[in-house]
């Protein structure tokens, strides 16, 4: 009971983390005291005053309001990433399990291969051969991530593939599509929600340390990771320009993880961890 | 009529490194005729679920044919075909990993309608009332979730999502195994009520000698993958001659 309740303390304070984000993202020009992306240099490493809350950064821009914009960025890149993982995972990863063979085999060999580079390497040949450039930036993700996608989803439907409702179903007249379709997707569907929570914790992670990089996007713009970026230099004198970002990104992936993890114990409540 | 010829199924094996085979089946013939129940009684590892899984047409054989009607069913593929679907039924041996978890219970019965039937809506919904109320499940239990009922009701479920396309041959893998006393019993009047009422090929495969003298006219006895006796059981014991099946006997009555 004790156990439930905390779960759900954990649901809600994660809930709460990713309706404050998504808030913030969506009302951000209504909540942003300045221009996140006005420059002016007399203004530059203000201390947090009334009309700066949080100071300025290297180039007088305001702190607060880059912030805000960021909660912006971070999430209209990686949702629509994590949309298109989601397909991919869902499709390829069922598909295979449920159809065996060679097929299976060569797909899973594919998988194991992207696996096997490290998701930088990926990232940075992709945006070095195309260019930086937001779809660049998501194209590189999509490759990086996709294979993990479609290996975890492959997993779950393996293991459902043992269970007897699928012979049962096979018995009954389903075909492949619809074996997919009405009995393993909605099967593997909580497992796959826990496993793209933790995801878009990840994915926001990536982005920023690609932005970090001074990859993928154009140069100013306010997502956190490339914040984290810019302010490198002022290391020592301002360390505070780097917290703030970095706080950033480690409550909205802490929000997304906690959620994320009490959804796994209320939707899979038959796995019981001891 | 659903006949199998010769039929072997050999299994692969590695055991520290030596590649062998077991064979689970072997050179089986048997002909099920229409209308008529018969048992398939071994003990556990006797090749029972394999050959029950071979008489569907769920997996090839290693050699030999299996006919249904003069047709083969021997699988080629992934693809199941529909009219074998609907000729042939399986029941699973436990009945709760055998309803989708995800869906009703009176989803789980339509599946079969909906897939190999042209019926619409408003005439499945009275073929599932009528076969719930034939294995006595309750509006209210079809509602519910396969692990909402209890393990007996669940094994009339799949015993009515067998029945839904009125199939020609049913065959019931431990169709009582793992259920207490008197749901056993219950499910047996239930399949004795079934045989009485609808004209079909039942074949019940049971570790149980007990259950196979209560249900079948005809009982087959398998050992190490073979079938060592068969015997039309009219109530007289003295026609179980093989040894094995008279230790098999005797341990029932005793």
């Amino acid at each position: 009971m004790d156990r439930k309740l905390s779960k759900h303390l954990q649901a809600i304070a994660g809930l709460i983390i990713i309706f404050g984000i998504v808030l913030t993202a969506l009302f951000a020009p209504a909540i942003a005291p300045h221009d996140p992306t006005e420059i002016d240099l007399a203004r530059k490493f203000l201390p947090p005053s009334e009309d700066y809350p949080l100071g300025t950064d290297q180039l007088g821009r305001c702190e607060l309001s880059r912030l805000i914009f960021g909660a912006r960025h971070s999430l209209a890149i990686s949702l629509p990433i994590l949309s298109i993982l989601a397909i991919i995972g869902l499709t390829i990863g069922t598909f295979g399990a449920s159809i065996g063979g060679k097929t299976d085999r060569i797909l899973t060999m594919v998988c194991d291969i992207f696996v096997s580079f490290p998701s930088l390497i990926i990232a940075v040949a992709v945006i070095g051969i195309l260019g930086n450039g937001l779809e660049n930036l998501s194209l590189a993700v999509v490759m990086a991530m996709w294979a993990w996608f479609t290996r975890t989803v492959h997993a779950y439907t393996m293991v459902e593939m043992g269970k007897d409702y699928v012979l049962a179903a096979r018995i009954c007249g389903c075909g492949p599509a619809k074996l997919i379709i009405r009995h393993l997707i909605p099967n593997i569907l909580p497992q796959f929600f826990v496993y793209l929570s933790t995801g878009v914790a990840s994915s926001i992670l990536m982005v920023s340390s690609f932005a970090f990089l001074g990859l993928g996007l154009p140069h100013g713009v306010s997502e956190w990771g490339a914040m984290l970026n810019e302010a490198r230099s002022s290391l020592y004198s301002h360390p505070s320009l780097l917290i703030y970002p970095g706080s950033c990104i480690l409550v909205t992936a802490a929000g997304f993880n906690l959620f994320g993890e009490a959804l796994r114990d209320t939707l899979l409540p038959e796995e019981e961890t001891i | 009529m659903l006949e199998a010829r010769h039929l072997t199924k050999r299994y692969p094996t590695r055991i520290d490194g030596f590649h062998g085979e077991v064979a689970a089946v072997q050179d089986v013939n048997i002909s099920l005729k229409d209308g008529r129940a018969y048992a398939l009684v071994g003990e556990s590892g006797s090749g029972k679920s394999t050959l029950a899984m071979l008489l569907s047409g769920l997996i090839p054989p290693t050699s030999g044919d299996v006919t249904l009607n003069g047709t083969s069913i021997v699988p080629r593929g992934q693809l199941r075909d529909k009219r074998l679907c609907t000729q042939l039924q399986l029941v699973l041996q436990d009945g709760k990993s055998a309803l989708d978890p995800k869906m009703s219970v009176y989803r789980n019965i339509a599946e079969p309608i909906r897939n190999l039937t042209p019926m619409g809506r408003e005439a499945e919904k009275a073929v599932i009332e009528r076969l719930a109320a034939e294995a006595e499940l309750t509006l209210e239990e079809l509602c519910r979730r396969p692990h909402e009922l209890s393990g007996g009701q669940q094994k009339r479920a799949c015993i009515a999502r067998a029945l839904a396309t009125n199939p020609q041959v049913i065959i019931f893998d431990e169709a009582v195994s793992g259920l207490d006393v008197l749901i056993r019993k219950s499910i047996l009047d239930l399949l004795k009520r079934i045989q009485a009422k609808r004209k079909a090929t039942y074949l019940v495969i049971t570790h149980d000698i007990d259950v196979a003298l209560y249900l079948a006219d005809s009982i087959m006895i398998m050992k190490d993958g073979r079938i060592i006796e068969q015997v039309d059981f009219r109530g007289d014991f003295s026609c179980f001659t093989h040894p094995y099946s008279r230790r098999l006997l005797h341990a029932a009555i005793s």
